[in-house]
């Protein structure tokens, strides 16, 4: 088990900021189409929504 | 957010839902309940970690989490959720989106 004060400096690292880059990406989407950030952001700014769950 | 989806649309946005789950599982439900947005699929966390998207021991699980890319690539909006339910009123996203330049 990682001790609680570890896992919250590990997230505190990865978490990003209003202004920062967002982090590209490349992914098959549920039809099967392969799609990325840049293309996605060509129509129009993109909201992205990591839904909570269970992995 | 689907019953806003109008309202996002008029704004040009496109919205991409991650799911922690399988393709298949997602596919499927993406078909079931007829969803208009994108569905990425992301079983092994790579989006999720990318994105540092928080996850708890405790409440085993990831947190949600949400943002707003803007067409130049950078972060309008940003949102780590504290609890399961911890997700911002469509309001709010619909706000951000107003206030971004040509859109």
């Amino acid at each position: 088990m990682i001790p609680y004060s570890l896992l919250m400096s590990m997230v505190a690292l990865v978490a990003l900021a209003v202004g920062a880059p967002a982090p590209e990406f490349e992914a098959v989407a549920q039809d099967g189409r392969k799609v990325t950030l840049a293309e996605l952001r060509k129509e129009g700014p993109v909201v992205l929504v990591f839904l909570r769950g269970f992995s | 957010m689907k019953k806003d989806l109008r309202e996002f649309e008029s704004r040009k946005a496109t919205i991409a839902v991650v799911a922690p789950h399988s393709a298949d599982k997602v596919a499927a439900y993406w078909k079931e309940e007829g969803l208009p947005m994108i569905g990425l699929p992301d079983p092994e966390g790579t989006l999720s970690e990318r994105y540092g998207q928080e996850w708890k021991f405790w409440k085993l699980g990831r947190m949600p989490a949400l943002f707003v890319v803007d067409r130049e690539g950078a972060l309008a909006f940003v949102q780590y959720g504290s609890s399961m339910s911890d997700i911002p009123e469509n309001g709010v996203l619909l706000k951000v989106l107003d206030g971004l330049k040509g859109s």
